[in-house]
C-alpha cells in the first residue's frame, strides 16, 4: 500500500487499482491510519512558507548586482 | 468508523494545491503583457540594464522563495539568489523562447542553487533509512498497530507548532531531494516539470519525493512520540 500512496495521493492510480486499495483500506486500520498520516505530513509540509524576504535584501542585492553586471558587460 | 474517517478526509485533499501553472507568470493570456515580457527580455539578451532591473523586480520574490527553502540561512539564500540573477543575465542569450520565461528562469533557478549547495560540502546528509516504515515478511506494518497521529499533526500545526521543526527536518535531506519536495509540496510543480528541470525522470522524481515524504512522516512521528513504522 505505502508504494501506491504517491500515485493515489496525486490521482494518477488507475479506476481499478483505487477500488481494490480502498476495498483493503475498509478491513485494514493500520493502512488507514499510515495513509492518514502521510497525508498530513504531505499538507504540513505544504503549509510551509519561505517567503520572509530580509528588510533591505531587495535593494542591497539590486545594487551589487548592478556592479558585477557592468563587469560582466564589459567583458561581453 | 476509520473507513469513514478516511473516506471522508478524500474529499478534503483533492489533488496538488497550488497548481502546476504556479510557475507560469501571471498575466499568461493576456497579450499585451506577453508582448511586454518578450520585448524585456530582447532587450535584456541584449545586455540592456535596465531590461535586467525590471526583470528583477518582477521575479525576485519567486526566485526568492524557491531559494530560501533549499538554504540554511538568510546569508546563503543571498549568496544564492545573487547567482542566480547574474546567470540569468549572463545566459539570457541562451534562452530560445520554446518554453515560457519563468520555466526557463525555474530551471536556471534550480541548477544554479543546487551546484552551488552542492560546492558547500556541509555536514554530512543523513541516514534516511532509520525513519521510514519497515515491514514483516507478510507485508504487515512492522509495529502494529500504526496509530493515526494526523489528529494531533493537525492541532499542533494549527497552533503553529512543529512548523520549525518540518523546515528543519526538510533542511536534513541532500540538496537534490530538497528541492524535489519544495517544488512539489510547497510550488506545486508537476513531476514532469521537476524532472525537466533537473534532469531526472518522471520515475526518479517520484520515488524520490516519494521516499523523502516518509522520511519527514518518520520524523514527524518520532517528534509526537509514535514509532516511524
Amino acid at each position: 500500500v505505502t508504494s501506491l500512496l504517491i500515485d493515489y495521493l496525486g490521482g494518477e492510480l488507475a479506476r481499478e487499482t483505487v477500488a481494490t486499495l480502498h476495498k483493503h483500506l475498509r478491513d485494514c486500520p493500520d493502512c488507514v491510519a499510515f495513509l492518514n498520516t502521510y497525508r498530513t505530513t504531505v499538507q504540513a509540509t505544504r503549509s510551509l512558507r519561505y517567503e520572509d524576504i530580509p528588510a533591505r535584501l531587495k535593494d542591497r542585492l539590486r545594487r551589487s548586482l548592478r556592479e558585477q553586471i557592468k563587469r560582466a558587460s564589459a567583458r561581453r | 468508523m476509520r473507513t469513514a474517517t478516511f473516506e471522508t478526509r478524500l474529499g478534503m485533499t483533492g489533488k496538488r494545491q497550488p497548481g502546476a501553472t504556479d510557475i507560469m507568470p501571471r498575466e499568461v493570456g493576456l497579450h499585451q503583457a506577453d508582448r511586454d515580457e518578450q520585448d524585456l527580455i530582447r532587450r535584456l539578451q541584449a545586455g540592456d540594464h535596465r531590461a535586467f532591473d525590471a526583470i528583477y523586480r518582477r521575479y525576485f520574490a519567486r526566485v526568492y522563495r524557491q531559494v530560501a527553502a533549499l538554504c540554511r540561512s538568510d546569508a546563503e539564500a543571498e549568496e544564492v539568489v545573487q547567482d542566480v540573477f547574474l546567470a540569468i543575465y549572463t545566459k539570457a542569450r541562451s534562452y530560445r523562447g520554446e518554453a515560457a520565461f519563468a520555466t526557463w528562469l525555474y530551471r536556471v533557478t534550480m541548477n544554479v542553487a543546487l551546484s552551488r549547495l552542492r560546492r558547500l560540502k556541509r555536514n554530512k546528509e543523513v541516514s534516511l533509512d532509520e525513519y521510514l516504515p519497515s515491514y514483516q515478511e507478510d507485508g504487515h506494518h512492522q509495529v502494529r498497530p500504526v496509530v493515526d497521529w494526523s489528529p494531533l499533526l493537525e492541532d499542533r500545526l494549527a497552533k503553529e507548532e512543529l512548523r520549525g521543526f518540518l523546515k528543519g527536518a526538510l533542511a536534513t535531506l541532500s540538496p537534490l531531494d530538497r528541492a524535489i519536495v519544495v517544488q512539489s509540496d510547497l510550488e506545486g510543480l508537476s513531476n514532469r516539470e521537476i524532472g525537466a528541470a533537473l534532469g531526472l525522470t518522471v520515475a526518479a522524481v517520484k520515488s524520490r519525493l516519494h521516499r523523502s515524504r516518509l522520511y519527514l512522516r518518520g520524523k514527524l512521528a518520532v517528534r509526537l512520540g509514535y514509532s516511524p513504522s
